[in-house]
């Protein structure tokens, strides 16, 4: 059944994509949130918003990693970093640890910000830096802040902060049900990928793609590019915050080994298997990859072991299974499978001079 | 009349080549300029030192009686000094148009939470921007080519796009840098046609050509570099008869 829900959303949101006329658009975008508001109450399987709940998540961080690579165009390799400061913000400020129990709702606000600010923080004295090298610091601050969580004991250390309050809207608790943060996460995206269409189409917008495109350029058309490039970090950065709140919550804990490097590498993975740039891309691309993981490969296992009776666990392959797409999208469809205009056209090139050069 | 530029004493060395030296240079408000010299005489170099790429060995420049060397290149292009590079930089994969509307950035209002939110506030302006960049287009004399990649096309049209997305900034001051380069006569009388039309809005214009027609037909006055010095300044009949120029250019003495 998930399949049915996911295909189905993703051909209504391409179908959205390449339609002109703005009525037709609000209408099958109406019709689709409508859908997925009703389905939970038809179909009461819990696993499967259990399932789509975290792929939700990662479509977050997802968008959120597109306004600094894909718009902006800078490469950061320590994106989870950020969703580690949103989830423990929910483990510090809604738990019995530190005795504080803020509302979930009011976490996801101070989350987005703090994330932000270590967005600008990270930013600040990195962003000098170009491409590779910027990558290496990325990537550094994406491994120091977990082991600054570890090395914590505050926070809990290697075992991080359990037993994270339940959150509840309106009086009612979430409970142990998927259901409330499958809703909460569609509210999310919607609301996430709705501020990065406004940002795409704006002067900021504008800015970070003439950065991306030719930096020294954009300094002469009066781009304060240093400010620029620190906004983006802050966007995406609250954007996975936000993320992260959702993220432990619904997890109950948060623990530092929850952040590695990989975290970092899979949501990047998504936006080139999507298409850099393009929200359709990486709505699709993350919600391909979260689904692989967590319920394909899982499913893949148990015809295999009925079948051909070997009982093999793909998904502790699952990486390899990434880096085989990711080679073959290299190769095929540098572009990503549905990139936007812009980065079609340059991504499809550079790899071509590249192969050709 | 006054000075919108003034260049004082202005040095610049890369390692052991000198690219600029004790170079003095004033610029009149409303004048189309000149600046001719062989390759390599520090030409290019000078617009960077003016737009802040590099940061001066000594001298000082003004523009409209402020310092602007030591500020950043942002500053100074929202000060009104807008440019085109001698090597084509647009932004390449984006359209046209959306590259004129970069443009438009400093002219642009918006805060953060409109570009966030999409506000009817942002959009009523991102309207305004895009026929004024529409505008800009016709006025170099692109038509119908707005949604285009700039790569994609023509290089005579590529030049005109750098024009037009400089002037979408409303510059006081335009520094084209071998803007006639690449072009065929037909071509360069149409630049020259849309030069005078740049001045004739108000705006001041330094350019760097090598293609004496034209410099004598379209500048009022002219410097002359060779070397990192300037040889010379005047009006091209002074620059035409100055021994020290057809030295230079010739390599000989006249
Ligand atoms: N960034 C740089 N680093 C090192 N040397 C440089 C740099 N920029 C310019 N030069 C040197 O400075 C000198 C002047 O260069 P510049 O580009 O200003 O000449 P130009 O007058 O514009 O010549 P052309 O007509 O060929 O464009 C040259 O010898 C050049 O090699
Ligand atoms: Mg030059």
């Amino acid at each position: 059944m998930i399949y049915v829900y996911v295909l189905a959303t993703i051909a209504a949101v391409v179908i959205v994509e390449r339609t002109r006329s703005r009525r037709v658009k609000l209408a099958i975008l109406a019709a689709l949130a409508l859908t997925l508001a009703i389905v939970p109450f038809v179909d009461r399987t819990d696993a499967t918003f259990n399932v789509l709940a975290d792929a939700g998540v990662f479509v977050m961080l997802a968008l959120g990693l597109n306004i600094v690579v894909g718009y902006a165009g800078l490469l950061d390799l320590g994106y989870a970093a950020f969703f580690a400061i949103g989830a423990y913000a929910y483990g510090i400020l809604a738990s019995p640890q530190f005795g504080v129990h803020l509302p979930f709702w009011a976490i996801l606000f101070i989350a987005a910000a703090c994330a932000g600010l270590a967005g600008i923080v990270l930013g600040a004295p990195t962003l000098r830096l170009h491409g590779d090298y910027l990558a290496i610091v990325t990537l550094g601050f994406g491994e120091i802040v977990p082991q600054v969580f570890q090395n914590t004991q505050a926070v809990g250390g290697p075992n991080g902060i359990a037993a994270l309050d339940v959150p509840s809207a309106l009086g009612h608790s979430f409970g142990t049900a998927a259901v409330p943060y499958y809703f909460v996460t569609l509210g999310g995206i919607a609301l996430v990928a709705w501020v990065a269409r406004n940002l795409g189409r704006s002067r900021l917008g504008r800015a970070w793609m003439a950065i991306r495109e030719d930096e020294l350029a954009a300094k002469h058309m009066g781009i304060d590019t240093t400010r620029t490039k620190l906004a983006a970090f802050a966007i995406g950065a609250s954007f996975s915050g936000l993320g992260g709140v959702i993220f432990a919550a619904k997890l109950g804990l948060v623990s530092p080994d929850l952040f590695q490097f990989q975290v970092s590498v899979l949501i990047l993975s998504m936006l080139v298997l999507g298409g850099m740039g393009s929200l359709i891309g990486v709505v699709v691309g993350s919600l391909v990859l979260s689904l692989l993981n967590s319920a394909l490969l899982p499913n893949i296992n148990a015809v295999i072991a009925s079948t051909l009776h070997v009982n093999v666990d793909l998904t502790n392959y699952h990486f390899l299974i990434y880096g085989v797409i990711l080679v073959a999208i290299m190769l095929f469809r540098p572009e990503g499978f549905l990139p936007n205009r812009e980065r079609r056209a340059e991504l499809h090139a550079a790899a071509i001079t590249e192969t050709s050069s | 009349m006054t000075a919108l530029l003034s260049i004082d004493g202005v040095s610049k060395s890369f390692g052991a080549v000198c690219a600029l030296s004790g170079v003095d240079l004033s610029v009149d408000a409303g004048s189309i300029f000149a600046i001719i010299g062989p390759n390599g005489a520090g030409k290019s170099t000078l617009f960077n030192a003016i737009t802040g790429i590099y940061t001066l060995d000594s001298g000082t420049i003004a523009f409209d009686g402020r310092r602007i060397d030591g500020l950043p290149t942002f500053v100074i292009a929202r000060r009104g000094i807008a440019r085109t590079f001698q090597n084509l930089r647009l932004f390449g994969f984006l359209s046209a148009i959306d590259n004129v509307l970069i443009g438009e950035h400093a002219r642009m209002r918006g805060t953060l939470v409109d570009s966030l939110l999409g506000t009817p506030r942002a959009r009523a302006q991102e309207r305004a921007a895009r026929e004024r960049a529409r505008a800009w287009l016709d006025f170099v004399g692109l038509n119908d080519v707005g949604e285009q990649f700039a790569r994609n096309l023509s290089y005579g049209a590529q030049r005109r796009l750098e024009i037009a997305r400089a002037l979408a900034s409303q510059p006081r001051l335009l520094l084209l840098d071998e803007p006639a380069a690449g072009l065929n006569p037909t071509e360069k009388r149409e630049l020259a046609d849309l030069v005078r039309a740049i001045r004739d809005r108000g705006v001041t214009v330094v350019l760097i050509e090598h293609d004496m027609g034209l410099v004598m037909s379209l500048c009022e006055r002219i410097a002359v570099l060779d070397h990192g010095e300037k040889i010379a300044q005047g009006a091209p009949a002074e620059i035409r008869a100055n021994p020290a120029v057809i030295e230079a250019y010739l390599g000989a003495p006249a």
